[in-house]
């Protein structure tokens, strides 16, 4: 029995606080569990690539799932495949888990609510570009947008393929930040067959680009 | 019974209206008399004791004067009036004292109202509920009932005759009778002027209608009962005679305006009448309905039928000239019978059935016109179908297409010819362009719309046609031509020209340049041949060129030309160096052995010219030597880099059979003066390249240029061929011995060096690509420094007006532009709508 039952006539803030304590130890022993792998070698107050996979390995999840990237946002990770030991602490206390199946069911959740919830697809999308991309860089390189439009679309878009496949062809190398930010716009708003598609609006020149390739591609496909 | 002042009152504007038709100037009865000095001596209201009595005796109160009493004489006062007989001044104040007098002495009657009341079903059952009139202390209802039968039966009689005529006689007729009665109905208006003022007066002012005045009453009698029967027989004469006009005979005018005049009197507002003792004012609402739409729908058949039988038998340029005489003719006629109002649904229906209705044909004549250069023609065209609505449209749209067409012919012919003569270009520009600022401005007065399709068509063929076509497309191919147009004005040559026609030809040079699309490939090819101009010394004369750059400032703004302005300036100041440094070398006591001249130019306003790395001979280095410190004490910190390629010197020779002078490149010199030391005169590439201290691909043109002037000799080259870049290093040149030139001062510098040329070309578009970005990005970004937050398209077609004086900036590039800046951090998106972009401060 804990010390302080024995003495009611302690406050509420004691209470609470102590409850912390016992969370926050809580959430300490889950990063240690994972923490300093010495395949690693990132030091004792890191996660690193090993520990990670053993983590996702506890939770079930494969390492392109998405709730792999919801996670790194949850806890506003800063570098991929790492945890440090404030970014830790501090998310999970804010998520109040304290345990690996209390982490599921947090991820579960929050993939369900992204379903519906547009405007927290969109940070969790924008999170994706600073956290993808290598950390001194500008700019994401085009394969890595790739793969990460991937893990987040899944098959949610008709045009993913086309677009992906049109990046490849023109040997597109870098996505710049204000092309990414507007092709989630784009695949929200535009029909799979362009037909809203406004040739005045402010699309990037690489969509535009990209809605010419498709109409000419249909055009030749019609005259054929 | 009203008071004896109301009836005083009444009496003196009675008599004074009855003036205005009968002049009275003696006093036939005695109280007439006293009537005139009443009226004289009374100028307000105001009433003396006297004068009561003098009306009194005049209408003694209790004297009867019953109806039947004086209609008997009314009657035939009225028949004599119709009859055409004269009435004397006496007998006409009988007939209004008769009047007068049962008007004021009769007692209201019983007998009055009964006569009148059964006029109508509704009147009686008024009159019988108020007693006929509260106000009918006055006399009169059956006095007017009998004028008005009496009327009625003048007017049947009239009618009767009437019935008779035909055609013109009918017009001539009617018009005859209605001004005979139009006076009488004024005469009996008179006559009766105390029913007037009692008895009707009240019955108006109680709304008793249909009660008229008595003048009114004529001329509403007239218009029911005559003219109702004869109006469209009087109309079908008046139109007939119309008709007859318009073919070409001549008609009795007079009879139509008389006509025009009586439905204009006719149309008697009911409303006005009531209130308003004149009918003078009349309402135009009967001529309307009963002349002017009759007469507008005889004038669009009569013409409609005329526009097709004409245009079958004549061509079309004719019909143009009717139908200009026709809307003169009825502007004409409506001035002279008709009513002025009536001009403008006229002038519409003429233009209706003339223009709107065979617009086509204006439409698809003009084209072949324009070919023909039939500027009357065309004039007459743009009159016509100015009139009518939006009629100029298409007009403008053809004109344009037709400008267009000619000057792209022109430009095929040249193009065919000498595609790079840039003479020839502008000429076939001028040309066309002028002929057709001529014809707008005669034939089209000059209107703006006509203007604005002459500047679109101007500005399509200068920016598309066969030259640019051949030129790969390209859009610098038309401001090089004119830049080289302007290069051969202003250069100095045997055929330069005065003043004057200095003047003229820049102007149609900025004519021409106005519509150039990229101003700022001009200004590229423009500075780069000024500067040759400049430093060659080659102007032909100053103020023309200043007029040139004040022009284009002009249109431009001061931007585009301040490099030029520049330019100019440090020629201008580079004589003064030169001087200077003279000055300098004389008192330092250098002697330098050669005569020097020196242009500084700065840096960033002269074109960028090649670089020629060579070892200088020795006079010439030691000169550059002695400048370069005096230069330096004048200016600290000034860098110099010396553009041999563009220097140029005058060598003397002795080796020659004849003694020659050779304007030389610096280049040339010094590859020339390695042979005052060559051994045998023979010097291989190799030597050379050691001795000035140079580079191979540098040294082969000017030894090719020397070659080609005949003073170098070698085996390796094949005579009129043309030295190759891989010419062996071992390859040996001699000075020819035998040289020889008819001229004594031989001019070496205009053998290009031709590897210099294609090189500069594309160095050119590529500057000009990069100086465009540059232009674009520092408009978005002053725009968008100004504006904060601006609409994607807004910035776009900002950026597009703001460079239209420069070039026509692709949108594409402009998007991109926006992107790098995105990315560069000087804008964003905003958070709300990916159309709107933020500045970044």
């Amino acid at each position: 029995m804990p010390p302080n039952a024995q003495q009611p006539t302690t406050d509420e803030s004691n209470v609470i606080d102590d409850a912390k304590t016992s969370v926050t130890v809580a959430v300490h022993q889950l990063f240690e569990r994972y923490a300093n792998k010495p395949a690693d070698n990132l030091g004792p107050d890191r996660i690193g690539p090993h520990g990670v996979l053993e983590l996702l390995e506890d939770l079930g999840i494969g390492s392109t799932d998405r709730k792999v990237l919801i996670l790194a946002w949850l806890l506003k990770a800063k570098i991929q495949c790492e945890f440090t030991a404030d970014e830790w602490n501090d998310g999970l206390v804010a998520l109040g888990v304290v345990s690996i199946d209390d982490l599921r069911m947090v991820l579960e959740k929050e993939e369900r609510i992204l379903e519906k919830d547009a405007s927290k697809l969109k940070t969790l999308y924008r999170f994706t570009y600073t956290f993808g991309k290598p950390e001194h860089h500008r700019k994401m390189d085009c394969e890595t947008a790739i793969v990460y439009w991937k893990i987040l679309f899944e098959d949610r878009y008709a045009l993913l393929d086309a677009w992906t496949l049109f990046l490849r062809v023109q040997q597109i190398d870098v996505i710049k930040s204000d092309v990414w930010n507007l092709v989630l716009e784009f695949f929200e708003q535009i029909d799979a067959n362009l037909s809203n598609y406004d040739d005045e609006a402010a699309w990037p020149v690489l969509l535009t680009d990209f809605v010419e390739h498709i109409r000419k591609e249909k055009c030749a496909v019609g005259a054929a | 019974m009203p008071d004896a002042g109301t009836i005083n009152t009444l009496l003196w504007s009675g008599t004074f209206s009855t003036q205005k038709f009968y002049c009275f100037t003696t006093a036939p009865r005695k109280h007439k008399a006293d009537l005139s000095s009443t009226s004289k001596k009374l100028p307000t209201d105001k009433k003396t004791k006297a004068e009561e009595t003098e009306a009194i005796v005049m209408n003694p109160a209790n004297l009867k004067v019953d109806l039947e009493t004086i209609w008997p004489d009314l009657e035939s006062g009225l028949d004599d009036i119709f009859g055409e007989r004269r009435i004397e001044q006496k007998r006409y104040m009988t007939l209004y004292t008769n009047v007068y007098n049962h008007c004021i002495n009769t007692p209201s009657s019983f007998s009055d109202s009964t006569i009148v009341a059964p006029k109508s079903g509704r009147g009686v059952s008024r009159n019988s509920m108020n007693g006929y009139g509260n106000g009918s202390e006055f006399t009169g209802g059956e006095l007017y009932q009998r004028l008005k039968n009496y009327l009625e039966r003048t007017v049947i009689k009239a009618l009767q005759e009437g019935k008779e005529k035909h055609d013109e006689e009918l017009v001539r007729f009617y018009v005859k009778k209605w001004e005979q009665f139009r006076f009488y109905f004024k005469v009996i208006d008179g006559i009766f002027a105390y029913l007037n003022k009692h008895w009707i007066k009240r019955q108006i002012e109680d709304k008793r209608d249909p009660i008229y005045y008595v003048k009114t009453l004529g001329l509403v009698t007239w218009r029911d009962v005559l003219l109702s029967e004869l109006d469209a027989r009087v109309m079908q004469g008046v139109m007939d005679l119309i008709r007859q006009e318009r073919d070409g005979q001549t008609i009795d005018r007079s009879l139509i305006r008389a006509v025009v005049e009586s439905y204009v009197d006719l149309g008697i507002d009911e409303d006005a009448s009531c209130t308003s003792r004149t009918v003078e004012k009349s309402d135009l609402k009967f001529y309307r309905q009963k002349f002017e739409k009759r007469f507008l729908g005889e004038t669009e058949n009569y013409y409609t039928t005329e526009a097709d039988d004409f245009l079958q038998q004549n061509p079309f340029t004719e019909y143009m000239k009717k139908i200009e005489k026709r809307l003169n003719e009825e502007a004409e006629r409506c001035n002279f019978y008709l009513q002025t109002s009536t001009l403008q649904p006229l002038s519409q229906i003429c233009e209706t059935v003339f223009i709107q209705r065979k617009i086509e044909l204006f439409q698809r004549d003009f084209g072949p016109l324009l070919e023909q250069e039939r500027d009357d023609d065309l004039a007459r065209i743009y009159q016509l179908c100015g009139r009518i609505e939006q009629g100029l449209e298409e007009l403008k749209l053809a004109l344009e297409r037709h400008i267009t067409r000619q000057g792209q012919n022109a430009i095929d012919e040249i193009a065919k010819k000498s595609p790079n003569d840039p003479r020839e270009f502008m000429r076939g520009i001028l040309e066309v362009h002028m002929r057709y600022k001529g014809l707008v401005s005669k034939s089209f007065q000059n209107e703006a719309g006509f203007n604005q399709a002459l500047d679109k068509a101007s500005s399509n063929f200068i920016n598309k046609n066969a030259i640019t076509k051949i030129a790969g497309n390209s859009s610098s191919k038309g401001p090089e031509l004119i830049a080289r147009y302007c290069d051969l004005l202003l250069r100095k040559s045997k055929d330069n020209i005065g003043e004057a026609e200095m003047e003229e030809q820049l102007q149609n040079v900025i004519a021409v340049f106005k519509y150039i699309e990229d101003k700022d490939v001009f200004q590229q090819f423009y500075t780069k041949m000024f500067s040759k101009r400049l430093i060659g010394g080659l102007s032909a004369s100053d103020t023309a060129e200043s007029q040139m750059i004040s022009k284009l400032k002009q249109m431009c703004g001061f931007e585009y030309t301040s490099k030029l302005q520049r330019m100019f300036t440090d020629t201008e100041l580079s004589k003064n160096i030169t001087e200077n440094f003279r000055k300098n070398c004389q008192e330092k006591d250098i002697a330098l052995g050669l005569d020097f001249t020196i242009m500084v130019l700065g840096y960033s306003s002269w074109p960028s010219m090649p670089q020629l790395q060579m070892q200088m001979p020795l006079k010439l280095s030691e000169t550059i030597e002695h400048f370069k410190n005096y230069y330096n004490t004048q200016h600290n910190g000034r860098k110099l880099s010396w553009i041999y390629s563009q220097s140029r010197g005058e060598l003397s020779s002795t080796g020659f059979q004849k003694k020659y002078g050779f304007q030389a490149w610096t280049a040339q010199m010094a590859v020339l003066m390695l042979y005052n030391e060559a051994p045998k005169q023979a010097l291989n590439l190799k030597e050379m390249m050691l001795q000035l201290n140079t580079l191979k691909e540098q040294l082969v043109p000017v030894v090719g240029s020397l070659l080609k002037n005949d003073l170098l000799k070698c085996d390796d080259v094949a005579a009129g061929t043309e030295i190759e870049n891989e010419i062996a290093d071992t390859a040996v040149f001699t000075l020819d011995p035998n040289f020889q030139s008819k001229k004594i001062k031989v001019d070496l510098t205009r053998t290009q060096m031709r590897s210099e040329v294609k090189k500069e070309a594309e160095k050119d578009k590529k500057c000009i690509e990069e100086d465009r970005r540059l232009v674009i990005e520092a408009c978005i970004v002053r725009i968008m420094k100004t504006r904060k937050r601006l609409a994607h398209n807004e910035l776009i077609s900002e950026v597009l007006q703001q460079l239209s004086t420069r070039f026509t900036p692709n949108v594409m590039k402009v998007r991109t532009s926006i992107e790098g800046l995105m990315e560069r951090l000087f804008l964003k998106r905003a958070e709300d709508t990916m159309n709107v972009y933020e500045y970044i401060a």
